[in-house]
C-alpha cells in the first residue's frame, strides 16, 4: 500500500464555542479526486482551509506528503487552490496569473514561459493568454484558475466549489474537462461541493460530511447503493423511507412489518423486534396495473401525482395506509403508462430494501 | 426640461469660476464686460510678489506632507474598516468621520487651544497636521468603498500561489487599490491646499497661499487674486492630470511589453 | 459564527490604531479641552483654570448674541433649503437617467476646486463695479451702481449656497443611489403616480440622507465666518464671527468657547427638530426598518 498524500489525524477546529470540526480522520491517496461533500456548514470549506494552511486546526496533525505542516504558511504548502470565485487578479492578465506563482519561485523567463504555454494548451486556452481577467467568460475563468493553480505542479489541487458560479450547461461540460485534466496530470484533487450530482459523477471517493464530522467514505456507487444513515440515504439522491419493525429472521432474510403489510430484506445484523427504517429508492420500484399481480409482496396505491421530466417519469403513489412512495422509471416509446388517479400496484425486489438503524 | 435644468446647476457651478480665469488674463484691473484686451501683467506681477511666491511654496509643502501622512494612516484606517465587524466598525467610522460634521471655525478653536495648553508655537507643522484632520475623513470615506469592495480571497491566493503576507500586500493588494487612494490622495492634496477656516487658527506667522489671498481680499479687489486663484486651481488640475496621464502610460507600457513579448514568443 | 476575535480583526485594529490615535489626540482631546475651558474665567485675556458658568450666563442672555445665532441660522437654513431643492432634482438626474460618470466627475471638480475663490467671484459678480451693476448700467436700466446687491445676508447667502451646491448633491447621491429602480417601479406598478412615488417612497427611503444633506449644509453654512467678512458688510454679524474674534482679538477664549458649545447644543436642537417635522408629516418612517 502506497503511503497517502494527505492525511488528516483527529483533526478538531472550534470558533469560540462554536465546533466547526470534530476529530476529523482521513488520508487521500495518491492521485484519487476525493469529494469532500455535504450541506453548508458542514465543515467542508473549513476541513479544505486547513489543508491549505488558511486555517489552523484548534487540536490534530496534518501530513503532507510525510511533512507535518501544522503551523506552515499557506505559501510554503505543495497545495494549490481553486477558489470558489477563482479570486484571479484582476490587474493582472491571463499570462501573468498563470505566471504568477512561478515569479515567486524565481524561475527563468523562458521557462516560466514554456510552462504557461503548456500549461494554457491543457486548459484548452492558448489563444487568450493576453486578456484582462475582466474579458473571460465564466468558464474561461474557471479555466484560467484552474492553470493557475496547475502550473506550480502542486502535491494536491484544492478545489472549492469550483463550478458553483457557473450555468448549469457549461458546469456539466466543466465536469468532463476536470475529468480529462485530472487524467492528464495525474494531480491529486480534493473537491469540496454541496452538488451530489457534480460528486458523484467526478469522484473516486466521496467523503460525506454533517455538522463537522464524517458521514460515510466510500465510492459514489457504493454510497448510493448502501448509504450507512438516513443522512447518507437522504442526501445523496432521493430515496423512500418507511418505518418497519422486523418480524422474524430467517437465515439470509428477515422478514419486517412496514404498515400495510410485510416485505423481506437481508437479515445482515437484525434480530426480531428490532425497529429500522427501510430506504428503497425510487427507481427500484415496479408499478403494475391494479389487476395484475407481481411476484412477490406488492401494495395497492392511487397515482395522486406525476411529473414527466424529460427521459424519466415521477409517479407519486399513496398507498391505502395514507403513505406515499415515489417511484420512477425510465421513459419508454410507450411514453406515461399511468394517468393520475389511477389505481396501481408497487412492488421492489428485496436487494432495493437497505436498511437504516432507528 | 430636466436636462436643460441639470445643465443650468453645472454652468452655474463653473460660471464664477470661468470669471475669475477669464479676468485673470484682463489688461486692466477692471472686472466687468467688455473686457479691453488680454495679458497676462497679473500672473507677473503675482510672481513679482514675494509674499504669494513664499506663500505658494509653503502651501505646497503643507500640502504634499499633509498628504503623505493622509494616505499612509487613511489607507490603513480603510483597510481597517474592511476588515472590522460590529460595534468596533461603526465606532471607528463614526469617530473618524465626526470632524467633517462641524464647522471648520470649531475645528480651529479647539485646536488653537491645544496648542497654546501643549506650549506649541504655531508653525507650518501645525498646519500641517490640522490638515491632516480635516483631509482624514474624506479621505477614508473617499476610499473606503472600494476597499470594503475588496476581496480578500484575493490575497488568500496570493498566499497559496507562495506569496508571503508582504508579497501578496505588495504584488496584489496595492495594485489594485492604488488608483482609488491616489483619487483619495488628490483629493486631500486639493483639501489641504485650499484650506483657510483652520489654518487661520494653526498657522502662525507662516501664512499658506489662500491665507495670503485672503489678506489680500480684505484689502482691495484686484485681477492679481484673479491670477492667484487660478494659479492655486491650476496646481490641483495638474496634479489630477499628470496622475491620469502616469496611469495611461504605465498601461501602455504593460502593453506593449507584453505584445514584444507575444511576437518574440511566436517567431 | 465566529465568536472569538479573528485574525482578521486583529489586523483590522492594528491598522485602524494610527487614524483612531490621531483623531484622540488632534479632534477628541481638543475639543474636550475646549469644553472645560468654556468654563474658565478670563482676566486680562489670559485664561484662568476655574468652574464658572458665567460665559454661558453672558451669552445666553445677551440679547445680541441671540440676534447673531438668529441671523447665522437664517443664513444656515436658506443655505440648507435652496441647496438641497437644488441639487434634489440633480441627483435624481445623475442616478436614474445618466449612464456614465462624467456629469459626477464634473462637480466633484467644482467641489475641489477653491473655497475662497467662490467667494471671491461673487464679490467680484455682485460688487458695485461688478458683473450684475455694470451689466444693468451698460443696459441704461440703472444711472447708479446698486449697492444693497452685496455686502447683506443675502450675498452670503447666494455665495454659501454656490459653495456648498456640490457637497449637498454628493450626500443626496449617495442616498438616492440605494433606492434601486424597482422600488419606483413596483410604486408605478401598485398606482402611485410620481409625485405619490417621490413623497410616499424615495423620500422616506432616502430621509436619513437627506436630513444629513441638510443639516451639514447648515451647520457649516451657519458656522462659516469668511463669506459674512467679505459680502455680509457691518450688518451681517453671524455666531461665527462673533467666536472668532474671541480668540483673535479681544481674546476671550473661555467665552468664545462657551458660545461655540452654545451653537452646538442648538444645532443639536434643530436636528431633532428637522427629523421630528420630517415624521410628523409622514416623509420619514416612524420606526428604523433597516
Amino acid at each position: 500500500m502506497t503511503q497517502a498524500i494527505v492525511q488528516l489525524d483527529r483533526i478538531t477546529k472550534s470558533f469560540g464555542a462554536f465546533r466547526a470540526l470534530h476529530e476529523i480522520n482521513l488520508d487521500v491517496r495518491h492521485g484519487e479526486i476525493l469529494t469532500l461533500l455535504g450541506p453548508s456548514g458542514c465543515g467542508k470549506t473549513t476541513l479544505m482551509r486547513i489543508v491549505a494552511g488558511f486555517e489552523q486546526p484548534s487540536t490534530g496533525r496534518i501530513l503532507i506528503d510525510g511533512a507535518d505542516m501544522v503551523g506552515v504558511p499557506p505559501e510554503r504548502r505543495p497545495v494549490n487552490m481553486v477558489f470558489q470565485r477563482y479570486a484571479l487578479f484582476p490587474h493582472l492578465d491571463v499570462f501573468d496569473n498563470i505566471a504568477f506563482g512561478l515569479r515567486l519561485k524565481r524561475l527563468p523567463a523562458a521557462e516560466i514561459r514554456t510552462s504557461v504555454r503548456k500549461i494554457l494548451e491543457l486548459v484548452q486556452m492558448q489563444d487568450l493568454s493576453d486578456r484582462w481577467i475582466n474579458q473571460l467568460s465564466g468558464g474561461q475563468a474557471q479555466r484560467v484558475a484552474l492553470a493557475r493553480a496547475l502550473v506550480n505542479r502542486p502535491a494536491v489541487l484544492l478545489l472549492d466549489e469550483p463550478l458553483a458560479a457557473l450555468d448549469l450547461k457549461i458546469r456539466q461540460h466543466m465536469v468532463t474537462e476536470l475529468k480529462r485534466i485530472h487524467t492528464e496530470t495525474g494531480t491529486t484533487f480534493i473537491y469540496v461541493t454541496h452538488d451530489q450530482d457534480e460528486a458523484m459523477m467526478l469522484s473516486d471517493r466521496i467523503v460525506l460530511m454533517n455538522q463537522g464530522r464524517i458521514e460515510q467514505i466510500g465510492s459514489p456507487e457504493s454510497m448510493y447503493a448502501a448509504p450507512d444513515s438516513l443522512f447518507a440515504a437522504q442526501f445523496l439522491g432521493d430515496t423512500n423511507l418507511l418505518p418497519a419493525r422486523v418480524v422474524s429472521v430467517n437465515g439470509m432474510v428477515a422478514r419486517c412489518d412496514i404498515g400495510i403489510g410485510a416485505v423481506d430484506v437481508p437479515a445482515k445484523g437484525l434480530a426480531a423486534g428490532n425497529e429500522v427504517t427501510l430506504s428503497v429508492r425510487p427507481e427500484t420500484i415496479v408499478l403494475s396495473a391494479d389487476g395484475v399481480a407481481p411476484p412477490g409482496p406488492s401494495f395497492r396505491g392511487k397515482v395522486r401525482d406525476l411529473a414527466f421530466i424529460g427521459n424519466r417519469i415521477v409517479y407519486w403513489v399513496t398507498l391505502e395506509n395514507g403513505q406515499t412512495l415515489r417511484c420512477q422509471e425510465a421513459r419508454t416509446v410507450a411514453g406515461l403508462r399511468f394517468q393520475a388517479h389511477a389505481p396501481v400496484r408497487a412492488s421492489w425486489p428485496v436487494e432495493a430494501n437497505v436498511v437504516l438503524e432507528g | 426640461m430636466l436636462r436643460a435644468y441639470v445643465w443650468l446647476y453645472v454652468a452655474v457651478l463653473f460660471g464664477p469660476l470661468f470669471l475669475i480665469v477669464l479676468f485673470s488674463f484682463h489688461s486692466t484691473p477692471a472686472q466687468y464686460f467688455p473686457m479691453q484686451g488680454l495679458s497676462i501683467i497679473w500672473y507677473e506681477k503675482f510672481f513679482e510678489n514675494h509674499v504669494l511666491v513664499e506663500s505658494m511654496r509653503r502651501s505646497i509643502i503643507v500640502a504634499v506632507s499633509s498628504t503623505i501622512i493622509t494616505t499612509v494612516i487613511g489607507s490603513m484606517a480603510a483597510l481597517a474598516l474592511a476588515r472590522l465587524q460590529g460595534w468596533a466598525k461603526s465606532a471607528f467610522g463614526t469617530i473618524t468621520f465626526a470632524p467633517v460634521a462641524l464647522p471648520g471655525l470649531f475645528i480651529g478653536i479647539s485646536l488653537l487651544t491645544l496648542f497654546s495648553q501643549l506650549g506649541i508655537n504655531r508653525s507650518l507643522v501645525t498646519v500641517a497636521l490640522a490638515h491632516v484632520l480635516i483631509s482624514l475623513p474624506f479621505f477614508i470615506e473617499a476610499s473606503r468603498s472600494r476597499l470594503e469592495y475588496f476581496d480578500l480571497s484575493l490575497e488568500e491566493a496570493a498566499r497559496d500561489l507562495g506569496a508571503s503576507a508582504w508579497d501578496s500586500f505588495r504584488l496584489v493588494t496595492l495594485p489594485i487599490i492604488a488608483p482609488t487612494l491616489i483619487g483619495a490622495a488628490i483629493l486631500s492634496f486639493a483639501i489641504s491646499f485650499d484650506e483657510v477656516i483652520v489654518t487661520i487658527f494653526a498657522s502662525g506667522s507662516e501664512t499658506t497661499l489662500p491665507i495670503a489671498v485672503w489678506s489680500m481680499m480684505r484689502q482691495a479687489m484686484t485681477p492679481a487674486i484673479n491670477a492667484a486663484s487660478v494659479l492655486a486651481l491650476s496646481c490641483v488640475m495638474l496634479l489630477i492630470v499628470s496622475f491620469a496621464l502616469a496611469g495611461w502610460l504605465h498601461r501602455r507600457r504593460k502593453l506593449d511589453r507584453r505584445k514584444a513579448f507575444n511576437d518574440g514568443a511566436g517567431a | 459564527m465566529a465568536q472569538s476575535m479573528t485574525s482578521r480583526e486583529r489586523t483590522g485594529l492594528m491598522l485602524a490604531a494610527p487614524a483612531f490615535l490621531y483623531m484622540i489626540c488632534f479632534f477628541v482631546a481638543p475639543t474636550i479641552l475646549l469644553f472645560v475651558f468654556s468654563f474658565y474665567r478670563s482676566k486680562a485675556f489670559v485664561p484662568i483654570p476655574d468652574f464658572i458658568l458665567d460665559n454661558y450666563w453672558r451669552a445666553l442672555t445677551s440679547a445680541g448674541f441671540w440676534r447673531v445665532v438668529g441671523l447665522s441660522l437664517e443664513i444656515g437654513l436658506a443655505t440648507a433649503l435652496l441647496s438641497v431643492l437644488a441639487s434634489f432634482p440633480v441627483a435624481w438626474y445623475i442616478v436614474y437617467r445618466t449612464r456614465n460618470n462624467s456629469l459626477l466627475y464634473l462637480i466633484i471638480a467644482s467641489w475641489i476646486t477653491s473655497y475662497l475663490v467662490r467667494i471671491y467671484a461673487w464679490r467680484m459678480i455682485l460688487g458695485s463695479n461688478g458683473f450684475v451693476n455694470s451689466t444693468l448700467e451698460q443696459l441704461g436700466l440703472i444711472a447708479q451702481p446698486l449697492e444693497f446687491i452685496l455686502y447683506n445676508p443675502v450675498a452670503v447667502v447666494i455665495a454659501l449656497v454656490h459653495i456648498y451646491l456640490p457637497l449637498t448633491l454628493l450626500m443626496l447621491l449617495s442616498a438616492l443611489r440605494d433606492v434601486r429602480t424597482d422600488y419606483l417601479e413596483a410604486a408605478r406598478d401598485l398606482g402611485a403616480s410620481s409625485l405619490a412615488t417621490l413623497v410616499k417612497v424615495t423620500i422616506p427611503m432616502i430621509h436619513r440622507g437627506l436630513v444629513s444633506a441638510f443639516m451639514f449644509t447648515l451647520v457649516l453654512a451657519s458656522g462659516d465666518y469668511v463669506a459674512p467678512q467679505v459680502l455680509g458688510g457691518t450688518s451681517s454679524m453671524t455666531v461665527g464671527l462673533l467666536i472668532s474674534n474671541q480668540f483673535r482679538q479681544t481674546g476671550n477664549w473661555p467665552f468664545g468657547a462657551a458660545m461655540a458649545f452654545i451653537c452646538f447644543a442648538v444645532f443639536t436642537l434643530i436636528y431633532l427638530a428637522v427629523v421630528l417635522l420630517l415624521r410628523a408629516l409622514g416623509l420619514a418612517p416612524n420606526r428604523r426598518y433597516h
